[in-house]
């Protein structure tokens, strides 16, 4: 089995780097909206709209935390429209080549291996989801250490709810596009993605649309977080049986 | 055990558009320890069937590989190895790595073999795969077949990409796994070339079928290439010459037949024989495929 985890590592090496390298600058990036809002509120009172944005659960949480807390689950709120963008896939998906065709590993190297499409699939589903994990969780421990350094109280657990709970959601779209790829095929579910790419990041930017991502970050009930893990569930087991009886 | 690596039969596949058959009764054996070539005019259904056998897809018939059934269980997968048509691999990985992945599969896995071949074919270890001509991305391919010792290599348009240095490594290596472990060896190719110089055995396929297969040295015995003139130059082809090519009075025809019950059957016809030597692979091809020089 560890050398299937090697085979996904090596497809997804790249985008995992890229979206380091993301990861990497929004950790950066934090320690200076951390700052700026935090100054916001102690010269007015009140929150920047980003947090207020986050919905009422906001008022739930003490006054003195809010801040870390906001500004880290509007970070995992955006990287939720894009890591599942990088980290979906079935592992087997040069059936139809699309754009992403150059980017693809070859489905007849890895089915001449002897390993069975399903093994692969649901193997692959899952390297995409840690990977999610990986970064969201990097992010979690880079701004934990911006905030103990910067000597605000530290939200530590409200934060880590938070990136579960991100986590999930993004385990949840990664299975979903996967299972888009193994039964539509790469094209049509390249095509999916991309719009879903598309409409998310408008939804992170214009205000006015509901940005479900950073709502069920910043605080989902228990039953939606079950649901999603249901879902990605649901998604890697037809994924994986599709891919038993698909030809490649 | 069963002396034969591969046994297909009677695989048929309906193609994408209505009425078309990739595969039509495609049946033929490869014995234990034989170099096999394959050959066919292109859509004759070669790399259709070498995908069929590797179960990435799906046929009616029966397939039985090294004595097993398919779908291949995975210690039979180990013993079985696949160059396709198509040579990618993981475009962002190093060839070291794919290299590295590949060995982690196959206990079998032949180190000695692979440091051979990565220095006689120069192989750029650090190298991603994206970056790798054609012609390197075939030689790397062979490395990760080759090392596996595998005891059936199916190779699909091997020769493809490859410069004669490298062809001839190639077929040396085969033909070294063949003698040293009794390995078996299918090819499919479109050079004849390719087969007249390391295979023992040929199947030709054609419109999805295997029309002719056997012993190359056994089919160059038994079939002639008969000219044979006619009385009257209307007078219908003698059933006897089962492929045929007509100029004026003359027939030109593949015959399997003793040579004494051929020339009975002709004079019954009308014809007699002009000329009758053993038949090419060239010629046997070219018969079977219906298109006799």
């Amino acid at each position: 089995m560890t050398r299937l985890w090697y085979r996904h590592w090596l497809e997804l090496r790249p985008m995992v780097t890229v979206y380091g390298i993301v990861v990497a600058i929004m950790a950066m990036l934090y320690p200076i909206f951390l700052y700026s809002a935090s100054e916001y509120l102690e010269q007015t009172g009140r929150l920047t709209g980003e947090i207020v944005a986050l919905g009422p659960v906001v008022d739930q949480i003490p006054r003195t935390t809010v801040v870390p807390w906001g500004i880290h689950v509007t970070f995992v709120g955006f990287l939720a429209i894009f890591l599942p963008f990088l980290a979906y896939g079935s592992g087997l998906g040069v059936k139809n080549p699309s754009w992403r065709a150059d980017w693809q590993a070859s489905t007849t190297f890895t089915l001449s291996l002897p390993v069975a499409p399903m093994e692969v699939v649901l193997t692959r589903i899952i390297a995409g989801a840690a990977a999610t994990a990986f970064l969201i969780a990097s992010l979690l421990a880079a701004n934990s250490i911006a905030v103990a350094i910067s000597g605000r109280a530290l939200p530590l657990w409200l934060m880590t709810m938070a990136s579960v709970r991100g986590i999930v959601l993004m385990v949840a779209v990664v299975a979903c596009f996967s299972m888009f790829a193994v039964v539509l095929g790469e094209r049509v579910a390249a095509t999916l993605v991309f719009g879903a790419l598309i409409l998310g990041t408008f939804s992170a930017y214009a205000r006015s649309w509901f940005a479900a991502a950073e709502h069920f970050v910043a605080g989902a009930s228990w039953g939606a977080v079950g649901i999603a893990l249901a879902t990605a569930v649901v998604c890697t087991t037809v994924a994986a049986l599709i891919a038993r009886e698909s030809e490649w | 055990m069963t002396s034969d690596a591969l046994r297909v039969r009677d695989l048929q596949k309906l193609g994408a558009g209505i009425g078309v058959t990739v595969l039509d009764g495609m049946s033929f054996t490869v014995p234990r320890g034989s170099i096999c070539g394959m050959v066919g005019p292109n859509g004759a259904g070669k790399s259709t069937t070498l995908r069929v056998v590797m179960g990435l897809v799906f046929a009616k018939g029966s397939i039985e590989i090294l004595g097993a059934p398919t779908p291949m269980s995975r210690a039979t997968k180990e013993r079985v190895a696949f160059v396709p048509e198509t040579r990618t691999l993981y475009p962002f990985a190093k060839a070291g790595e794919m290299i590295r992945l590949t060995r982690s599969f196959y206990p079998a896995w032949d180190a000695a073999l692979e440091r051979r071949l990565v220095d006689d074919f120069a192989i750029p270890l650090d190298e991603q795969c994206k970056r790798l001509s054609k012609g390197m991305l075939a030689r790397l391919w062979l490395v990760l077949v080759l090392c596996r010792n595998a005891d059936l290599l199916m190779l699909d348009e091997a020769s493809d990409g490859l410069d004669p240095a490298a062809l001839d490594l190639l077929q040396r290596t085969l033909i070294q796994q063949v003698a040293d472990r009794g390995a078996t060896v299918l090819f499919s190719t479109h050079q004849l070339a390719d087969v007249e110089q390391i295979a023992d055995r040929v199947v030709i396929v054609d419109r999805g079928r295997c029309v002719m297969e056997g012993a190359i040295d056994d089919l160059r015995q038994r079939y002639r290439v008969v000219r044979c003139a006619l009385d009257d130059e209307r007078e219908p082809a003698p059933a006897a010459l089962a492929s045929w090519r007509r100029d004026g009075r003359f027939l030109t025809g593949l015959s399997g037949d003793d040579p004494s019950v051929l020339a009975d059957a002709l004079t019954h016809a009308g014809a007699r024989v002009v000329d009758a030597q053993p038949a090419s692979l060239k010629d046997l091809f070219l018969a079977q495929v219906g298109r006799l020089a």
